[in-house]
């Protein structure tokens, strides 16, 4: 049986279910990316000042937001956003930040959750476009099968308000806990001077190893948690994999060393 | 039994890790004689605790969960028999 090609161009799935899928997992994405690159304009905006210096930060900081698409730009996004953090701690220590600020970091994490969004599903965001292109091309695609499309991209839509809705309350929450814990730690220890001021720690490098110190242990509390409670989560194939590797390399640490040495050249190879 | 014991053991070297932890954020107390040196050595000692802990914890969690599942298909075998 012959195939006419211009079929073959449609790729659109024979399973309705299969349509439907795509339709919602796209709009959600192309969704997703609109409003990182809402909040990163917004973040951009505050953050640099409007000086030749700073509109060039503020391009590459929006240019990262695009990249983010095809690929995983959120350190790149950190970094940009430590300089002016950075620059401001130097000239003016602020214990006790404004709300504007909290909104700052706020929106950034959002970005980078976002962005970790974008990259979730299998297969690059640039799909989007082609499935956009193929549903709404008049000779692709009957009218009925038109309003099914656009039925499902207004419960994408719908979907995509839900769970960013979930998003923002699950960072609001998470901001809150941080800041209990925070307010749970002993100020007055670090300080002799019967002061609760963490900027009366002098002088400044020893104040950065102190506060370093105390960030590192609260890091590590946190990670060990999470770390061990995902643990317990392996199906047995992995327990089983876990355990092997532990007594391979307990038992046999030349033949460790050999598979280790011939992964690193593959590494370089590749 | 005594992987559940194993797994405790690994909780308490944990906890001694954070001890230890606190130990050395203890040295940094008094900004007028700062002693890094020695918190330095004392973060090192613990976060070594600290991996032989997790190592104990996850060792232990890992035999749990294909002993269960051992157990489970004896179980299911014996019912077929």
């Amino acid at each position: 049986m012959k195939v006419n090609p211009s079929q073959t161009k449609l790729e659109v799935p024979a399973d309705s279910g299969l349509v439907e899928q795509q339709i919602l997992a796209d709009v959600s994405r192309l969704l997703t990316f609109a409003v990182v690159m809402l909040l990163g304009v917004h973040v951009s905006l505050t953050l640099f000042p409007p000086n030749p210096v700073g509109l060039a930060l503020q391009l590459l900081f929006v240019a990262s937001l695009v990249l983010a698409l095809n690929r995983w730009t959120a350190v790149i996004i950190f970094a940009l956003a430590q300089v002016p953090l950075f620059l401001a701690t130097l000239m003016r220590w602020n214990p006790e930040p404004s709300l504007d600020e909290v909104l700052v970091a706020l929106q950034l994490i959002l970005i980078v959750a976002m962005i970790s969004r974008l990259h979730s599903p299998a297969g690059t965001s640039f799909s989007t476009l082609k499935t956009l292109k193929m549903l709404f091309r008049k000779h692709d695609i009957s009218a009925t099968q038109r309003e099914q499309s656009l039925a499902f991209a207004a419960e994408a839509v719908r979907q995509f308000l839900i769970s960013t809705f979930l998003l923002v309350g699950s960072m609001l929450a998470v901001v809150l806990l941080a800041a209990f814990v925070l307010q749970l730690i002993p100020m007055d220890y670090w300080s002799r001077a019967s002061s609760q001021n963490w900027s009366l720690i002098k002088p400044s490098w020893f104040r950065l190893i102190v506060l370093s110190a105390l960030l590192f242990v609260c890091v590590l509390f946190t990670w060990i948690i999470v770390a061990e409670v995902n643990f317990r989560r392996l199906s047995v194939r992995e327990a089983s994999m876990y355990l092997r590797s532990q007594l391979l390399g307990w038992l046999h640490r030349d033949f460790r060393m050999v598979v280790r040495k011939h992964r690193r050249k593959k590494r370089k190879k590749s | 039994m005594w992987f559940h014991l194993r797994e405790v053991a690994g909780w308490l070297l944990v906890v001694a890790a954070f001890y230890l932890l606190s130990l050395a954020v203890g040295f940094l107390e008094n900004p007028e004689t700062p002693q890094i040196a020695e918190a330095s050595v004392t973060v090192f000692a613990a976060l070594g605790v600290m991996r032989m802990g997790i190592l104990l914890i996850r060792i232990s969690t890992a035999a749990r969960i294909v002993l269960a599942e051992i157990a489970h298909d004896k179980t299911i075998d014996l019912d077929s028999q």
